[in-house]
């Protein structure tokens, strides 16, 4: 179950709707980096780090749009201007963007009356630089000591 | 050697009502029966799958798909009939299913696509709760000895609710098998 909210920006604030609830047939997060890579004057490569985050490719399908509420809430959760999602009801959540265009509508069978949506979300926040724990410096056995 | 196999058919097909537009009909409407269903039809009722995460096909909405020979041995009949199909569009469908003959705990099955699409976007209560979708049938005539018949092929989409026993407020798409609810 996935919990979606849209939102609109006025007077300088945010204004988000109310949370829809979604079962979802596909939700698969993929991790994401930003690199700026060149060569040095010395002839050495690099590749430094812009950002890291997260997507998430969501699918709902013809089961859950048989719902006209439902599938008029993915409408004006395409046209808005920021976006949310969670999946503890809204214990925790991921603020995101989508892609500009069309909404992405595949028609099962052709038919209009089955649509199954998808979204390509993308975490709005970078993610926080990677830290790697030094290796602990394991202290000689008894044996190696003598 | 087990020979009775044909015990086994169960549910033939009676008859098929096609209800379509009429400028004639009082009510507008016009309900035509086919009788004389050759053992050649068949219909069949399969889920619409999709792929989700985990790597397992879900139903997400079921197809209908049956295909009728009806014997026409009265031309003066079929034309009117033939005029009647082009009239206008078909917008219901029944087909009674029932033993071709008394078997242990073979009921019959009425499945009836109505071919209303509901909209609920004003959230105005509907009549059905199945959230049908849509069907279509093409026709056309078979030539053959003695008398051609008349081969209708319909096309039913309908959402998944369409099984569920308990959430239909009005008919369901699939009733009246004997035992069932």
């Amino acid at each position: 179950m996935i919990y979606l909210k849209y939102g609109i920006w006025e007077d300088g604030a945010v204004t988000w709707s109310d949370s829809q609830a979604f079962n979802e047939l596909k939700f698969i997060r993929t991790p994401v980096s930003e690199h700026s890579a060149g060569r040095t004057l010395t002839g050495k490569n690099y590749v430094h780090v812009v950002s890291t985050r997260y997507e998430w490719n969501l699918v709902i399908s013809a089961d859950e749009l048989l719902d006209a509420n439902k599938l008029e809430f993915l409408k004006k959760f395409h046209f808005a201007s920021v976006w949310k999602f969670s999946l503890d009801n809204w214990a925790n959540s991921t603020e995101v963007t989508i892609a500009d265009g069309s909404q992405a509508i595949d028609l099962i069978e052709g038919s209009k009356y089955l649509p199954e949506i998808q979204y390509i979300f993308t975490q709005k926040d970078a993610e926080p630089p990677l830290t790697i724990e030094p290796p602990s410096v394991e202290e000689p056995s008894i044996e190696e000591e003598e | 050697m087990f020979t009775n196999k044909k015990n086994w058919v169960l549910l033939p097909i009676k008859e098929i009502k096609l209800t379509h537009v009429s400028e004639e009909a009082v009510s507008g409407y016009e309900t035509t029966t086919f009788g004389n269903i050759s053992n050649r039809s068949s219909y069949s009722i399969t889920p619409i799958l999709r792929s989700n995460d985990e790597g397992f096909e879900t139903p997400v909405a079921y197809k209908f798909e049956g295909t009728f020979y009806i014997l026409q041995n009265n031309y003066e009949d079929m034309v009117p009939t033939l005029r009647g199909l082009l009239a206008g569009n078909l917008n219901d469908f029944d087909m009674p299913l029932s033993p071709n003959r008394p078997q242990i705990q073979a009921g019959s099955m009425w499945i009836t696509i109505d071919g209303t699409i509901i909209e609920t976007e004003n959230g105005e209560q509907t009549v059905r709760n199945v959230q049908l979708k849509k069907w279509r049938a093409n026709w056309h005539v078979e030539q053959s000895e003695p008398y051609p018949f008349l081969v209708i092929e319909v096309k039913g989409l309908f959402s998944k609710d369409a099984f569920e026993i308990n959430s239909p407020v009005g008919s369901p798409v699939f009733n009246q098998i004997s035992g069932w609810q």
